[in-house]
């Protein structure tokens, strides 16, 4: 029985997800809050399993609230919000850097067609979260990453042209990290696969451009990939890179339970670049991108794996290990390191 | 589980409260942004704009409201906007956001009636309210866009009805409960329905028919051991005859009277066991006066609400109306705290509705004047609560505008005929501003669509003295207007059947209607010389109400049908014949005054809607006189009522006879006076006659035959009914009766009480 914490500041709502909640037999909902006070307070008596947190509330807002739960009694957090404006979406992934594990979108309205199926995505994806085990976060006041003080051996010196990058539950905070350490200049190509509800890959894409310095946009079918440049697999598709250097979008049928997936990504990536692909596995839950991974390291690409200490949940990054597919196993800070070294070095050996 | 049908009610009705709320801290919101307060402030309230604003869109989206969701939504993207951006908000934007406000109010309002769950939350008509501000944008153009050129429609209004109001739609617009749970300080609060708690009010209130009737339990009890204590005495003598009887007797008498002692013992110990019984009774009736008294206060206490419920709506509206007149006012309230009865507050509402709008109206001056007269170009209006005493509550509405001009409200009531001339002439200038609450009168020159036209202030008159309190104005010119409502914390009202009797109308609590209904004349039968009629297969008596009330009866034509209310008192139903039945309604019942202590058949009186004052019946009494006065058929022509009831004078030795003959006969409706013996009665007989008497035959001093043969001989008394009672039923006993002139003869053993009251109805 999986016990939530549903907090929420609209009366109607938290009755409909109450609703919702309780007509499943392995949820329970002992708890609900109004207000960010109200969350942290019944977080800590409650104990819940799961906290379903809304972003919007009065007083401390759900990033807050997020943060204080985090720090103090860790639990499994997950944002349930309805669709909200692109232009607003730095409330949203804020929260996601407090420690929250995934967004979700609230269901569709009680009585219309699409309410059971919207239900069950969110009662689905609710169960997954609550087996997270979540750790005590400590959130620095400075902004100093530390750098690896020994420089990393380098395997190869082919020139990566394209570095695709997989992630999924606790990605888009690295991700933001990452590419906003990468500079204006970046000699390579970024592609994403980044497990998302269906809804808010737009509002991603908006909040990593906060940040980033170079542009990032949401992948279109045909787009020529060009150099310093980030595309974003959209929902609802599988994102491809040709040998031509073009995305393809496909509808295929979903891997590992999800479109777009990193497998997909990866297998085009390793086929059309060979040893010119850099592919990293982030943190995430379950398998996806880690055999394909091992593709990439076959044909002769770098391959990287986020390592279990930094890793939310050590899912994907833990399989790629474990099937030695990952030649690097690096927190972030080495991670963008390594991208930087890569490319200079590649820009260096097509220069040369 | 619910299934998805209740469950989606069960959210709209979540939902309503929900939206309800978020509007009116909306608007309230808006206000103090536009005070203008500083940068953070502001900041924190845009937040809070921002914040409820998308709250309420998720809140729709959950029932499934897409157009109130999509008002929210472009109001949304508009405060966003404001949000990232640092801009001034002017006032053209101002009116912009609360026209959104108001649009998305009316579109809540015809999402929720579409949706098919408006529980009307209030159940009078709201007054029009005014259309919808238009949008400023375009009006004032060229200023703002001077001011803003890079933003020329930040803030791009209410949006367009997005399809055409299917039809004329009620607007529900009571935002009554929104407080209720809205306060986060102190206790913590539940929501409940305003009906619900109704309801438990008026259940509650039914636990006092079961006090009443342990009351009733305990007086009959405690009566009944007095009478038995005044027995006493002859309990006494009978055993001392029976112990004398039993020392010289012998045989049958030894054992006649020792049968009789033990009696007397019996007698005895019954009364002890009475006494205990009427104890107990009189514990319970505490226990029960202790539960239910405390229980009642606390019910009252349940409908409580703090008036800034009533004051807070105000605030936007009087911003609102102000913007219409081209006029600028800000509204402040002080006292908002003070708990008042839920039902009171809402009979405030409307006549304080009348006075803000017309204090905007009229009271508040244009920017220009008032910069003109010193003053600031923003009129302020401020309401004032505070408690007078422990029942009643002052409510002060002061503006700072341009007063009242008394010279015109005496020339508009001139005009009216309110007053005649010489009187108004020497009228205090304090005396004639009263005059504004005359039906009709108005000083306003013109007739705007938001008041003026002088019926507005004679409806708050109105509605405070129907709830018992009073409403004055004071004024000076130039410098503002200021009224003063006094109203009680607390409602004595009841619901009560309004009927009509001889023309007149009259109040029945409505407690005590059983039913109303009508019946052929044809069927009302006479039964054992009473009227009856048939009610649910029940004979009931049916009993003319004018006649009751001693109203003169009309020269009417006869009608194939007449009315009737069964009503009920204790165990006691009685039909009575009334004109017509006009319907239900709740009064609020005031007291005689002390000039009248008491008034048969009335308990007291109330002012009705028509601002009529109507009497309301005493059901008790109405029974005791229905008694009394219960034999004459009803559609015949019948003399007209009796100016005063019956008396009889009751001449017996026995006690016990005495107080049951006395009780039978007060409970008939008559009037008894008693008499311990003959001699006695005749002595008060001379004093003050009387219009029967009874009497038992066997008594000390002088006996029955000997009285009637002294009332026959007195010249005076010689025609007075004369009704002999006796124990012995012998020829010879009735014959002497007869003899001396006795005009009815019975017997006790086959006495009851019907046949005693329709002798006395005979002779009398």
């Amino acid at each position: 029985m999986i016990r939530l914490l549903v907090v929420e500041d609209s009366k109607t709502v938290q009755r409909a997800l109450v609703a919702a909640f309780e007509a499943d037999p392995e949820l329970t909902v002992v708890g609900t809050a109004e207000s960010g006070e109200e969350a942290v307070e019944a977080a800590k008596t409650l104990r819940p399993d799961l906290i379903t947190m809304d972003i919007n509330l009065p007083g401390m807002d759900g990033f807050d609230a997020t943060r204080a739960i985090m720090s103090t009694c860790p639990v499994p957090i997950v944002i349930v919000t309805g669709r909200m404006n692109p232009k607003d979406s730095a409330t949203l992934f804020r929260v996601m850097e407090a420690g929250a594990l995934m967004v979700l979108a609230k269901p569709d309205p009680v009585g219309t067609p699409g309410y059971q199926a919207s239900v069950d995505n969110l009662v689905h994806h609710l169960k997954l979260m609550a087996e997270i085990k979540v750790v005590r976060r400590i959130f620095p006041t400075g902004k100093a990453a530390p750098r690896p003080a020994r420089p990393l051996t380098l395997p190869s010196a082919q020139p990566v042209k394209v570095v695709a990058i997989g992630a999924s539950t606790g990605g888009p905070p690295l991700l933001r990290q990452i590419l906003a350490e990468l500079p204006a200049t970046f000699p390579a190509a970024v592609v994403v696969v980044q497990h998302m509800a269906v809804g808010f890959t737009e509002n991603f894409v908006h909040w990593l451009n906060r940040t980033s310095k170079l542009p990032v946009q949401l992948g279109t079918d045909g787009a020529q990939v060009s150099a310093g440049q980030v595309y974003v697999a959209p929902d609802h598709f599988h994102m491809e890179v040709t040998s031509a250097g073009r995305i393809m979008l496909t509808e295929a049928p979903p891997e590992h339970g999800v479109r777009p997936s990193v497998s997909v990504l990866f297998r085009s990536v390793a086929q059309s670049y060979g040893r010119h692909a850099m592919g990293v596995l982030l943190t995430g839950m379950g398998k996806d991108g880690a055999l394909e991974l091992k593709t990439i390291r076959g044909r002769g690409g770098i391959t990287v794996a986020q390592d279990r200490e930094s890793s939310m949940v050590f899912g994907m990054p833990g399989e790629a290990i474990e099937i030695d597919a990952a030649q690097h196993v690096l927190p972030p800070a080495a991670i963008i390191e390594l991208l930087h070294r890569v490319t200079s070095k590649g820009a260096n050996a097509a220069t040369s | 589980m619910l299934d998805s049908e209740a469950l989606l009610k069960e959210l709209l009705a979540t939902f309503e409260m929900e939206a309800r709320e978020h509007l009116g801290e909306l608007a309230s919101l808006l206000l103090a942004l536009e005070r203008d307060p500083e940068l953070t402030e502001r900041r924190r309230l845009l937040e809070s704009v921002f914040r409820r604003v998308h709250t309420l869109k998720g809140a729709a989206h959950a029932v499934n409201l897409p157009d109130v969701a999509l008002a929210c939504q472009r109001l949304e993207d508009v405060l966003a906007g404001l949000k990232r951006g640092d801009l001034a908000l002017g006032l053209a934007e101002f009116d912009a956001l609360h026209a959104s406000i108001n649009d998305l109010e009316q579109r809540l309002s015809r999402g929720l009636s579409a949706a098919g769950a408006v529980p009307s939350p209030s159940p009078r008509p709201e007054p029009p309210r005014p259309a919808p501000v238009v949008p400023a944008a375009p009006r004032e153009d060229g200023e703002v866009a001077a001011a803003r050129p890079s933003r020329p429609s930040a803030v791009p209004v209410a949006a367009p009805p997005a399809a055409p109001p299917p039809q004329q739609v009620p607007e529900p617009k009571p935002a009554q409960q929104h407080h209720v749970a809205a306060r986060p300080q102190g206790d913590e609060t539940v929501r409940v329905s305003a009906r619900l708690l109704e309801e438990l009010l008026l259940q509650s209130e039914e636990l006092v028919s079961a006090k009443q009737s342990a009351s009733v339990l305990h007086e009959e009890l405690a009566a009944l051991t007095g009478e038995l204590a005044l027995r006493q005495g002859e309990r006494a003598r009978a055993l001392e005859r029976a112990r004398r009887g039993m020392k010289g007797g012998a045989g049958g008498e030894g054992a006649l009277a020792a049968l009789l002692e033990q009696s007397c013992q019996a007698e005895r110990h019954t009364e002890g066991r009475l006494r205990l019984l009427e104890k107990s009774a009189d514990k319970h009736l505490r226990s029960l006066q202790g539960m239910i008294d405390p229980l009642l206060e606390e019910m009252k206490k349940l409908q409580l609400l703090p008036c800034a419920t009533v004051c807070d709506p105000f605030a936007k509206l009087v911003r609102d109306l102000a913007r219409e007149l081209g006029k600028e006012a800000e509204f402040t309230y002080q006292g908002g705290e003070l708990e008042i009865d839920r039902r009171i507050l809402a009979e405030l509402k409307e006549p304080l509705l009348h006075l803000v709008r017309n204090t905007v109206d009229h009271g508040i001056e244009s920017p220009a004047r008032r910069e003109a007269a010193g003053k600031p170009a923003r009129g302020a209006i401020r309401i004032d609560i505070r408690l007078q005493d422990a029942n009643r509550a002052e409510l002060v509405l002061e503006d700072d505008g341009g007063g009242i001009d008394v010279a015109r409200v005496k020339e508009a009531a001139l005009r009216l005929e309110v007053a005649p001339a010489e009187l108004l002439e020497r009228m205090a200038d304090q005396e004639a501003l009263q005059l504004i609450f005359e039906s009709g009168l108005s000083t306003s020159r013109s007739v705007g669509n938001v008041s003026g036209r002088g019926i507005g202030l004679a409806i708050v008159r109105d509605s405070l003295e129907r709830l018992g309190g009073h409403v004055a104005v004071a004024s000076t010119p130039g410098g503002g207007t200021l009224f003063r409502l006094v109203f009680p914390l607390s409602f004595a009202r009841i619901r009560g059947l309004l009927v009509q009797v001889r023309g007149r109308d009259c109040v029945i609590p409505a407690n005590n209607v059983e039913v109303s209904s009508r019946v052929a004349v044809a069927d009302v039968k006479r039964v054992e010389n009473r009227d009856t009629v048939l009610v649910n297969g029940e004979v009931v008596a049916l009993v003319s109400l004018a006649r009751i009330l001693e109203l003169e009866r009309s020269a009417a034509a006869q009608e194939q049908s007449l009315s009737f209310v069964l009503l009920h008192a204790g165990e006691k139903r009685i039909a009575f014949a009334v004109d017509q039945v006009l319907g239900v309604q709740e009064i609020l019942v005031k007291p005689l005054g002390r000039q009248l202590s008491r008034v048969r058949n009335v308990s007291g009186g109330t002012v009705l809607g028509n601002s009529k004052v109507v009497p309301v019946l005493n059901v008790a009494d109405l029974f005791r006189s229905a008694l009394a006065v219960e034999a004459p058929a009803l559609p015949s022509p019948s003399p007209a009522g009796r100016p005063r009831p019956v008396s009889v004078l009751v001449a017996e030795d026995s006690i016990t006879s005495r107080t049951l003959l006395k009780n039978i006969l007060e409970a008939a409706g008559y009037q008894v006076r008693t008499a311990v013996d003959g001699a006695d009665a005749l002595s008060q007989l001379r004093a003050e006659p009387c219009d029967v008497v009874i009497s038992d035959i066997e008594m000390p001093r002088m006996d029955g035959f000997q009285l009637t043969a002294a009332i026959r001989a007195d010249s005076r008394l010689a025609a007075l009914p004369v009704v002999l009672v006796t124990g012995l039923e012998s020829r010879s006993d009735r014959e002497r009766g007869i003899d001396v002139g006795a005009s009815a003869y019975l017997v006790k053993s086959s006495f009851d009480q019907g046949n005693l009251v329709e002798v006395i109805q005979k002779l009398s």
